[in-house]
């Protein structure tokens, strides 16, 4: 049984994970949802982690903590509509756990990506108190 | 200032009032979008006065029956700006459009600050 996840394993997770994200695309276009009903749900997010891939193979060094950080910054530089820059907050939350790790264990994957949703939430809280700019 | 326009029953007058409120409660809804802020001083005052709720931070204007819609937001930080203007400017496109069953011209998004 996987105890730890490594740069490597983490790096062959994503590729699975954009290569089954494509294959569906076309699937999550068609569930056409929340703002704009015009399908491009599935598409934007595999732009987006198109994006994000490209600057994983960019990444010089194999290490979590740096491929995770590369992944996060390519995601946000490349988000493509709604579903993207929600998909691009995840990982920058899930970024924010593995800083710093050489590699996690599967309970601080599961915290990371809790952090993911936390810090992909957060960007919904509405109304500050400034009443002019 | 409304926006007119008619069916084969008659006419149809839509308040500036109403289109912004539809704008601002679909820009809030929007992902990233963490507010919308009046303009500037004279806009905050009035606001004062008057509770805008979900039209503060919106301007209209019309040329004919096209719509021009100016949106004063705060982002949250972190998120590509570039990306949710775009999704921005499209949700409210639609929505607008949908709503008043008129030409959207343009949607300007104005980011006047970013939330911490």
């Amino acid at each position: 049984m996987q105890k730890s996840i490594s740069g490597a394993t983490f790096k062959k997770m994503v590729l699975a994970g954009v290569s089954l994200l494509e294959q569906n695309k076309e699937y999550i276009d068609s569930l056409n949802v929340f703002p704009v009903p015009d399908g491009d749900t599935g598409t934007n997010m595999f732009l987006t982690m198109k994006s994000a891939v490209g600057e994983i193979n960019k990444c010089m060094n194999t290490d979590l903590s740096s491929l995770s950080e590369a992944f996060a910054k390519g995601a946000l530089r490349g988000a493509r509509g709604n579903s993207g820059v929600i998909t691009s907050q995840i990982f920058k939350g899930f970024c924010s756990v593995t800083k710093n790790c050489k590699e996690i264990s599967t309970k601080d994957f599961a915290k990371a990506m809790q952090e993911g949703a936390a810090i992909a939430y957060k960007a919904v809280t509405k109304r500050s108190s400034l009443s002019f700019a | 200032m409304t926006v007119d326009t008619n069916n084969y029953y008659g006419n149809i007058s839509i308040s500036d009032n109403a289109i912004r409120t539809v704008a601002g409660f679909v820009a809030l809804d929007c992902y990233g979008v963490v507010d919308l802020v009046a303009k500037n001083f004279r806009e905050s005052a009035r606001e004062l006065f008057h509770k805008e709720g979900y039209a503060k931070g919106v301007t209209i204007s019309h040329i004919d029956n096209r719509i021009f819609i100016d949106l004063h937001c705060i982002f949250k930080y972190g998120v590509s700006i570039s990306a949710v203007a775009e999704s921005l400017k499209k949700s409210v496109k639609y929505s607008v459009e949908n709503f008043t069953g008129m030409i959207v011209d343009t949607v300007n998004v104005h980011v006047v600050g970013v939330c911490v």
